[in-house]
């Protein structure tokens, strides 16, 4: 049961790091023709590591590699729950216009796509899991 | 929310293509624009350019119209004594505008815009998605 409630969590931390991947790529999107920019993107996030805190370890969940914290009296570090993960620079650009940009827009919404497929994944299987949890809460008699 | 800031970004950044087509076609409409007498120089072409900006306000970097400059590249020159901005030689200046390169500019300005457009309705199907979760 409790299993259960932790996946939502998992399932939180990582739509909300798809919003702010999706942000960046906006970003990139709207800067397509800023002379100089040069397209950032955000570390992926290991949903697996995620899952598998929330599920397996007796480990309490730690969220994006924050600190756990095993006692309400910890201080939560600021934002390593939230999923605010800082961009960077994207590493290896397709190539780059004389004018130093380097944002390639058919690049840029394939990485949106994929994103928007991956977050309509995360969608159905909250759903689900919620349905699970329903059917668990009405029993047999319907 | 990062969604909305997402869309928030797409839209200036459809906004900073719309300044662009305006500068564009008014350099097309101007494209032949001389002046009265030999004097008077004709139509300069313009030419936007973008810059990131950060706003304070919604906590985010969005491309904004930096400045628009005039191109001060050589004007056209054209034999046509009968005109009244010729000068002795029966010459006169017409603007540094080039229509192909007009063109071609308004292309990327229209393939920006497109893909701001795509981010807006992409980000739009994934909010519309968080919505759906609470009606289930």
């Amino acid at each position: 049961m409790g299993q259960d409630l932790k996946l939502f969590e998992a399932l939180y931390q990582k739509m909300n790091w798809q919003a702010h991947r999706q942000k960046v790529i906006a970003q990139n999107i709207a800067n397509a023709d800023t002379p100089g920019y040069a397209p950032q993107d955000v570390k992926p996030l290991d949903f697996k590591a995620l899952l598998g805190e929330a599920e397996g370890s007796r480990l309490p969940m730690t969220g994006l590699g924050g600190l756990a914290t095993t006692s309400p009296d910890h201080l939560e570090l600021s934002g390593a729950k939230s999923g605010k993960v800082k961009p960077k620079d994207q590493k290896d650009v397709y190539e780059t216009a004389p004018a130093g940009n380097a944002v390639i827009i058919e690049e840029q919404l394939l990485k949106a796509n994929e994103l928007a497929s991956d977050h309509r994944m995360m969608t159905n299987i909250y759903e689900k899991n919620l349905n699970l949890l329903r059917t668990a809460l009405r029993g047999s008699g319907q | 929310m990062d969604l909305m800031q997402a869309m928030e970004i797409a839209s200036k950044g459809m906004r900073a293509q719309g300044v662009r087509m305006r500068v564009i076609s008014e350099n097309i409409a101007n494209a032949e624009t001389t002046g009265k007498n030999p004097d008077e120089l004709p139509y300069r072409r313009q030419l936007v350019t973008f810059k990131n900006l950060m706003d304070r306000k919604v906590g985010v970097k969005h491309v904004e119209v930096d400045d628009i400059v005039t191109d001060d590249s050589d004007f056209r020159m054209k034999y046509d004594p009968e005109h009244p901005a010729a000068d002795e030689r029966g010459y006169i200046r017409l603007p540094n505008v080039n229509a192909l390169v007009e063109m071609m500019d308004m292309r990327e300005a229209q393939r920006t815009y497109e893909a701001n457009l795509g981010v807006i309705s992409m980000t739009r199907s994934m909010l519309n998605r968080a919505i759906d979760l609470l009606r289930s």
